[in-house]
Formats: structure tokens, C-alpha cells, sequence
């Protein structure tokens, strides 16, 4: 039993997040924000991290690390508001690493980009030589900024979404209705993909789960990432900023919220670290674990973040002081994710069918 | 990263669950921590209980072998209170010894001390109880006003205590005194152990909110111990307790999430039965998930205390955290299975659902954010003492 990092993945927290702060500053990130542009150069940049194939083979240039590790990475990405797709390339390239190795090599070097989306899935029905793809997919991060997208795909419009599939967004069958993001580090696209033909090699065989599985843990640690780094930000404040002629942070009503958030934040954090190993380790409740994290995480970042401005102040709620940006990603993983209330009918049912199946009688 | 149980842990859990299950007592076999209703024979039960379990090597278990304990660690102690809690096991009689002044007599008992009074906790020949909380001393527990005065080769001690839990079958009394009144509040307070026969103490028991008398009030008059009967130096009670009111905090309480786990599971069945049908409600489901969801981060909290105790780590004002979330999930959670009830929560007894099992619950676990520091002074340790905010 060791609950804790080892010091292969300290090393790694300490390298990554010190290679963030030097490329991503929260000038750069202001600066993204207010532009909303970005440059094809910075996805090498961070290639050159080689944080974008944490999980992906090492036949394709991979770490062929764990979800533990593609989580630890993407709460640093959170923690720097990093205006790149982290967690969607980390997802992409640890689905992609064994079917489409030169892609993904590509991909790791940040010569190519490719995004995830899992909330909605388009309807795939087979044709004489591959698959036709219909439907119409909400809030796809980053879909105009990348060349590739993986998307989970029906049989029908009632099944589950079981396969993944691999296409390109510069397809003709493939339309991009570009949206302005809530976060202003991160531009969505609405995507409507209308028959779309894609190869039988293009179908990742029952990877649904998977890649809904890992793309969602790195969400929720981004949103872990940027709550926590707000929450710093939130208590050097309270140190410093005097009210009634005392540091505000003196006062009890103000220190208990900070108290209920350091206490969300450790709690955000064993549930997404215990998640990251039963994924790893394929264990019983790895299911549960994630739905578990998801839901406790979609909303208690949320919290934490809220409590943040309502903690500053008036400072908060001004464009330029920036507590916004953390705010907007969390509010967008949030969704993008899957809300509170999705993960925790995920565990209901998860629950409670265990209960029917084993019969019940009340005591 | 590595939150799997090694083979012979798991071989430990198996062993714990297979023994619990053929030497329950039969009086709390069903699912229902309450004993008979006659408090005397319920004691015995328990003694005898708490006896067999230690003899069968599943008790003190991280307590070191020279004192009788198992000399495992943190994690089968994780173990065994995860397997009592599933099969319902009963709640210890002998608490307060065994997490209170167990742990005061390793850290600052003498030999001698050791020696005599362990295997008598281990044995359950001395059932503790502790005297610490007072009527003008609650949080604010620094201003307790009771005196130990020394008399030649005794103190003697005069006060009020206050929230004794098991006074009444107790043998000894912990309590926390004021030997030195020119010192700060702080500085001038020493633990002394008191027998409860002692002339002139009086034990009145005090009922509950549930209408139980578990708890009691005590009066010390002119109640004379030896100068021996000192835990650790005088005058430094403060220091030694504060150090153990943080291990009643959190790292000894990880029996809860069993209980707690035994709960959900009772809840569970509440809400699948046809009559209430919570399970299909959205309403319901969802307060079921989010409950579900707390309890489980609860048990990822104490995997990781344990993992730091078992490497040799102070936990500290971390069990701050764990007693915040503890004590607020379970209220949470014993809301929600009164909601489930429906109009039968307004019934009360034997009769009802459970046994009357969860209207008893949302009344009993009010306690919880308010005992071992309430909630707020929980709040107060944390932005003063993790996170450096200033003091008040």
C-alpha cells in the first residue's frame, strides 16, 4: 500500500510543470486569451516536452506510461491554463499508438494534431468496404485548430457507443460550425458530419470506453490542475490584502471557506490519483472509480474556483486580473467531461444494478 | 503508486472475515449494532466480544509486541476494521483505552506504566473513560477549571466533567486538570488517571438526544489519587493530549467506513424496495450516487493515511481534513436514508424499517460534527495550521 507518487512520477510533475511555467507564463496565457489565435509552432513546443504520447507505445515514440502519468501531466496543463489540446493528444495517441503508428509519431513530434470528443457520438453503419458516419457533435475541442478528430460511434441511434473512429476534419463530408469557446483558452467547434466515409482500419474496435475513460480523468485533472493553482493564488491574497485595517485572511467567515476548499482539493486529489491506478491496473472498480472522480470533481472544482473570486474580491471580476481564465476552463471541462449529474447516474446504475442482481430483502 | 493489498494482506482479510463470521455474538447477528436493551448484560456481551478478538489477534494489531500488541501495521488495522464494519461487528466498549490512553502511555507513559496498565486495556480488565470536556470547557477545552492539588503524595482533584462516554462501566478515568493556575491556560494542565471508585466521585448519567445513557457527567470532590497517577511531565497534559485528540481526529477512527459501508448497503436496500421505489426517482438516484461517491473518497483517505502511517509519517493536522469529511458525509448520508423512509421516518422503534435503525441515525450522528472538535474549530485548524492564515 503506498498512496503516494514515486519518484519516477515526482520527477516528472517537477519537469513538467517547470518546462509550463517557462513556455506559458500567465502573460503568454493572457495574451492567447485576448488574441485566441494559435501558433502551429507551440504544439512542437510542447511536442518537445514530449508530454503528448505519455501513454502511446514506444514503437510509436511513446512513453508508454499509464493514465496515472497522462493525469499527473494534464493537471500541470490545468495548473498553467496551457492553451493546447493536452488532454485530447495525450487520449489520441494512447488510442491510436498500435493501429496507426506513423500518425501518432506525428502527432507526439506536434507535426500533426488530432482531438477527442466522447459526450455525443455520431450513428455508424457499415458499408461494402468501411463505415458511413452521421450525426452531429456539440463543443468539440479544438476541432477547427487540428487535423484529426476520434470520436466514439453507435451502431444506432438507441446502442452504445462501443467502437472509436479516426477522421479527418478537412473532409467535404465534414463540417465545422466554429463557435467562440467559453474558455478562452481552448476554442470549440460545433461538428456535423454528414455520411462520411471512413476505412475499416480507421475503426478502433470496442475502444470507446477506453478512450472515453482516459480523456475524461485528464479533463478532471485540468480542472483539479486549475482549481488548486487558483486556490494558491486565493490564499497569498488572503495574506496580503487588508480590510478594517487587518490581512482579510484573520477573518473566520473568510478562512472556513478556505478551510472547506483546502479539504475539496485533497479529497479531488485521492479520488482522481485512486482513479488513474484502477485504470492502470484494470482493477474491479475501475468504472466506478472514474464516475466517482468525474462526479466529485465536475462539481467540487467548481466550487473551489467560485469560492476563489467570491474570496478576492472585486479584483476577481475584473477582465484583467485573470481569476476568470481558471474559472472558464473549469467551467468547460465541466461540460465537456460530463456533468455532475451524468457521472452520478453512471454510479447509480452501476450501484443499483448490483443490488438487483443480487436480490435484496429489507432488515 | 501501488493501492493493491499484498497476498498475505489480502490472506490476513480473509482469515479476519472468516473468524468474525463464526464468532460473532449471536445477540448482533442481522445487521443492527444495538445489543440487548439491558445495558449490563450488553457490556458483558461486549467485554466477552472485545476479550475473544484481542485473543484471536485482532486487536492492537499495530501496537508493538512487547506490549502484547500484533506488531502489524497501519494497513492490517485497515483490514480488520473494514471486515468488523461488513459483518456489523459491536461498536468497542473499550474505545477509549485502546485509542485514547493506549497511545498517551506510548508516547509519554513511563515503563512502569506500560508494563502494568496495557495488558490490562488488551485483557479489558480496565475499561477507560475520559475525562477531558467540562461545562465552560468545551472548544474552547484549554479553559478546563477542574484542580489536581498536591497534597504531600497525592493529588487532589476537584471538578466537573462533562460528555463521559461509558462512565458508568468504566474503571478509569483519564482526566485532564489544572495543576498550575500561574502558568497560561495552556501550559498549567496535566493528565492524571482516577479511578472511578474513588471516594468522592460521583458519576450521574446524562441521556442523550437518541434518550440513551451512554454518557454521564462527573464530579470530583476532594477525590485524592497518588502523585504516580501522573501521565507524562506535569504541566505538559496540553501538549500530550492535543497530540492525541488529532489521532481521535482521524487516523484511529478508520473503523467508521466500515460501519459507514454497512450502512449504505442497508440504505441501498431501502431504495430498491418495491414500497418506496427511491431507486427509480432521479432525485433519489442522484443523492445515492453523490452519498456513494463521499463514502468511497472517504475510504481513498484513509488508504492514504494508513500508507503514510505504515511508512512512518505524522499525520498531524492532516486528521483535521478526514474528521471534516467524515463527520459531514455520514450526516449527509444518514439524511438521505431518513428522506428513503418516506412517512415511516416519522416512526419510531424495534417495529419499524431496520429495526428503527436510520431514525436513530439522523438524531445519533449530530454528535459527530461536534465531538473531537466541532466542525468549526476543524476549520480553524486548518486555515491556521495548514494553510497559514493568521490567527484570529
Amino acid at each position: 500500500m503506498q498512496f503516494s507518487l514515486n519518484a519516477e512520477d515526482t520527477l516528472l510533475v517537477d519537469s513538467v510543470r517547470g518546462q509550463f511555467q517557462e513556455l506559458f507564463p500567465f502573460s503568454a496565457v493572457q495574451q492567447f486569451a485576448d488574441q485566441l489565435e494559435i501558433e502551429d509552432a507551440r504544439h512542437e513546443v510542447a511536442a518537445d516536452i514530449g508530454i503528448y504520447g505519455v501513454c502511446a507505445g514506444e514503437s510509436a515514440g511513446g512513453l508508454d506510461l499509464g493514465a496515472l502519468e497522462a493525469l499527473l501531466v494534464t493537471l500541470e496543463a490545468g495548473r498553467n491554463l496551457v492553451p493546447l489540446p493536452v488532454s485530447e493528444m495525450i487520449a489520441a495517441t494512447a488510442a491510436l499508438s498500435q493501429s496507426h503508428v506513423d500518425l501518432t509519431g506525428q502527432l507526439i513530434k506536434g507535426r500533426l494534431s488530432a482531438t477527442v470528443t466522447w459526450y455525443d457520438c455520431v450513428v455508424a453503419t457499415q458499408t461494402s468496404d468501411g463505415w458511413s458516419l452521421s450525426g452531429l457533435l456539440d463543443a468539440v475541442p479544438w476541432a477547427a485548430q487540428s487535423d484529426y478528430l476520434l470520436l466514439p460511434a453507435r451502431p444506432s441511434q438507441d446502442g452504445c457507443a462501443r467502437d472509436a473512429f479516426l477522421v479527418r476534419l478537412d473532409d467535404p463530408s465534414v463540417e465545422l460550425i466554429s463557435n467562440r469557446g467559453l474558455d478562452l483558452t481552448c476554442p470549440v467547434a460545433r461538428v456535423r458530419i454528414n455520411s462520411l466515409l471512413v476505412r475499416e482500419s480507421d475503426r478502433l474496435s470496442g475502444a470507446a470506453t477506453r478512450l472515453r475513460n482516459l480523456v475524461a480523468i485528464c479533463c478532471a485533472a485540468e480542472m483539479l490542475g486549475a482549481a488548486e493553482r487558483a486556490f494558491e493564488m486565493t490564499v497569498a491574497y488572503l495574506k496580503v490584502r487588508r480590510q478594517f485595517g487587518q490581512v482579510i485572511g484573520s477573518f473566520q467567515s473568510l478562512k472556513h471557506i478556505a478551510a472547506n476548499d483546502m479539504a475539496s482539493i485533497e479529497s479531488m486529489r485521492v479520488a482522481i490519483q485512486y482513479a488513474g491506478w484502477a485504470l492502470d491496473t484494470a482493477a474491479d472498480d475501475a468504472e466506478m472509480a472514474v464516475a466517482i472522480a468525474m462526479s466529485f470533481i465536475s462539481g467540487s472544482a467548481r466550487t473551489v474556483i467560485e469560492n476563489c473570486i467570491q474570496l478576492h474580491g472585486g479584483i476577481a471580476y475584473t477582465w484583467k486580473f485573470g481569476l476568470h481564465l481558471f474559472y472558464r476552463r473549469i467551467l468547460r471541462c465541466a461540460v465537456t467531461a460530463g456533468s455532475v449529474e451524468l457521472h452520478r447516474e453512471a454510479i447509480a446504475s452501476l450501484l443499483i444494478d448490483s443490488v438487483i442482481d443480487s436480490g435484496y430483502s429489507e432488515g | 503508486m501501488d493501492l493493491a493489498f499484498t497476498p498475505n494482506q489480502e490472506k490476513f482479510r480473509a482469515d479476519a472475515r472468516s473468524w468474525i463470521a463464526q464468532n460473532l455474538p449471536a445477540e448482533w447477528k442481522g445487521g443492527i449494532y444495538r445489543g440487548p436493551s439491558d445495558p449490563a448484560l450488553s457490556v458483558h456481551i461486549q467485554k466477552d466480544w472485545e476479550r475473544r478478538l484481542y485473543k484471536a489477534g485482532y486487536a492492537a494489531i499495530s501496537w508493538p509486541r512487547e506490549y502484547g500488541g500484533q506488531g502489524l501495521t497501519a494497513v492490517e488495522q485497515l483490514i480488520v476494521n473494514e471486515e468488523l464494519g461488513r459483518a456489523a461487528a459491536p461498536e468497542g466498549l473499550n474505545t477509549v483505552g485502546m485509542e485514547l490512553v493506549g497511545p498517551i502511555l506510548f508516547g509519554a507513559g513511563t515503563e512502569e506504566q506500560k508494563k502494568e496498565l496495557i495488558p490490562k486495556i488488551l485483557n479489558l480488565d480496565t475499561i477507560w473513560c475520559q475525562g477531558f470536556s467540562e461545562p465552560e470547557a468545551g472548544s474552547d477545552l484549554a479553559s478546563v477549571r477542574t484542580t489536581a492539588v498536591r497534597v504531600g503524595d497525592h493529588w487532589v482533584i476537584n471538578g466537573q466533567k462533562l460528555w463521559t462516554t461509558h462512565a458508568r462501566y468504566s474503571d478509569q478515568c483519564i482526566v485532564l486538570a489544572r495543576t498550575d493556575h500561574s502558568l497560561p491556560k495552556h501550559k498549567g494542565l496535566s493528565l492524571i488517571m482516577v479511578p472511578i471508585e474513588s471516594t468522592g466521585l460521583t458519576v450521574r448519567p446524562l441521556a442523550q438526544i437518541t434518550g440513551q445513557e451512554e454518557f454521564a457527567e462527573v464530579f470530583f470532590e476532594d477525590v485524592k489519587v497518588p502523585v504516580s497517577n501522573v501521565i507524562g511531565a506535569v504541566n505538559e497534559g496540553w501538549r500530550i493530549a492535543g497530540s492525541v485528540l488529532e489521532f481521535e481526529r482521524g487516523t484511529l477512527k478508520l473503523y467508521r467506513q466500515g460501519r459507514f459501508s454497512h450502512e449504505f448497503e442497508s440504505m441501498l436496500r431501502l431504495a430498491v424496495s418495491s414500497k418506496r421505489n427511491g431507486a427509480k426517482n432521479p432525485y433519489f438516484r442522484q443523492r445515492l450516487a453523490d452519498v456513494y461517491a463521499l463514502l468511497t473518497i472517504f475510504r481513498y483517505h484513509n488508504l492514504k493515511l494508513v500508507s503514510r502511517i505504515a511508512a512512518g509519517e505524522r499525520i498531524g493536522s492532516d486528521a483535521s481534513i478526514s474528521k471534516l469529511f467524515w463527520s459531514e458525509m455520514h450526516q449527509k448520508l444518514s439524511a438521505l436514508s431518513f428522506d428513503l423512509l418516506g412517512l415511516e421516518g416519522a416512526a419510531y422503534g424495534e417495529s419499524t424499517v431496520f429495526s428503527g435503525r436510520f431514525q436513530e441515525l439522523i438524531l445519533n450522528c449530530r454528535y459527530e460534527t461536534i465531538s473531537a472538535g466541532t466542525s468549526q474549530v476543524q476549520r480553524n485548524i486548518i486555515a491556521e495550521r495548514l494553510l497559514s492564515l493568521p490567527r484570529s
